[in-house]
């Protein structure tokens, strides 16, 4: 394997977007560090299809994007009943997490279906354009530009009702159990 | 979920399939106050700049955390391999011009015992 010190750097230096939307994802620290590890190894293994001069990032979003997603349907096979259980886990792990600020909007974004959410993620967070998040989503642009619009929605939507009804985490953690229900 | 498992090329297909329109279905209507969903509804632009800001700022935060050392430790481990491996690492080098400046049996045989590198290297 020969991997050029550039390179290597230009890995190290996108690890911290990486791991920020592997957290945003899947809304556990431990799990978003195996998820950057395991997007480096394949990265690493397939480095010499990667073309030089085209976007680093991006190519190493789309490998973790497709891990979190097969990683994401085994467990949904291998385990009963996990679809509202771990909507309600993601939404209820805000002490996994380094910070507690922005809790009810981590909760509110955990909430989100995963399209939606990683949408919202690449174009409003990782400064992707339309075009790249498409391609990272192997989806058309339209569809990533309705996908973002309906996360932005939603998220007033939850946020408004947090704010108005001063519900706390523990309320939001029962509705989003009773949703999945 | 036993259904499933008989047709596993579309099990797949499927669970993705229900689980969007489980997701869509949760979304019909919201789930604190049962209001009907609004999805249709533009946002005004105060709205659309105050999530987009609080998006940025979570993600911010998190972007500023350090990188955790088992990633620098991964990075660093290849370059290690790569010495072992017999590329051109700088160690390599070092012992070849050592083998090339002294002429004779134990130059030779570090260029062809490729698994003795690093005996080769500690001398």
């Amino acid at each position: 394997m020969t991997i050029e010190p550039e390179l290597r750097d230009e890995l190290l230096a996108a690890v911290p977007s990486l791991r920020a939307f592997a957290i945003s994802l899947s809304g556990s620290v431990d799990r978003a560090d195996d998820l950057v590890q395991d997007t480096l190894m394949r990265a690493l293994a397939n480095i010499h299809r990667f073309q030089r001069g085209t976007n680093l990032n991006a190519w190493l979003f789309t490998i973790l994007r497709n891990l979190f997603h097969s990683e994401f349907r085994k467990r949904r096979r291998e385990v009963e009943d996990p679809e509202g259980a771990h909507a309600a886990r993601l939404a209820s792990q805000p002490e996994q997490l380094p910070h507690l600020d922005f809790e009810d909007f981590r909760a509110a974004l955990a909430r989100l279906p995963a399209d939606q959410r990683e949408a919202l993620l690449l174009v409003g967070a990782s400064g992707f354009s339309y075009e790249e998040a498409a391609e990272i989503c192997e989806c058309a642009v339209g569809t990533i530009k309705s996908r973002v619009n309906r996360a932005r929605n939603r998220l007033s939507e939850m946020l408004a009702v947090g704010a108005d009804a001063d519900l706390g985490p523990d309320d939001l953690t029962r509705a989003a159990l009773q949703a999945a229900v | 979920m036993k259904a499933n498992t008989k047709k596993k090329g579309r099990a797949e297909d499927d669970d993705v399939a229900k689980a969007h329109m489980r997701c869509t279905a949760a979304g019909e209507r919201n789930a604190m106050t049962g209001k009907p969903d609004r999805r249709g509804a533009k946002l005004d632009r105060a709205t659309q700049t105050r999530i987009g800001d609080q998006l940025r700022a979570m993600y911010g935060e998190l972007l500023e955390q350090p990188v955790p050392d088992r990633f620098r430790a991964l990075l660093a481990e290849l370059d290690a391999v790569k010495a072992g491996d017999g590329g051109a690492s700088d160690a390599e080098r070092a012992d070849s011009q050592q083998a090339a400046s002294q002429p004779g049996s134990a130059g030779a045989r570090a260029r062809v015992d490729g698994g003795g590198e690093e005996q080769e290297a500690s001398r």
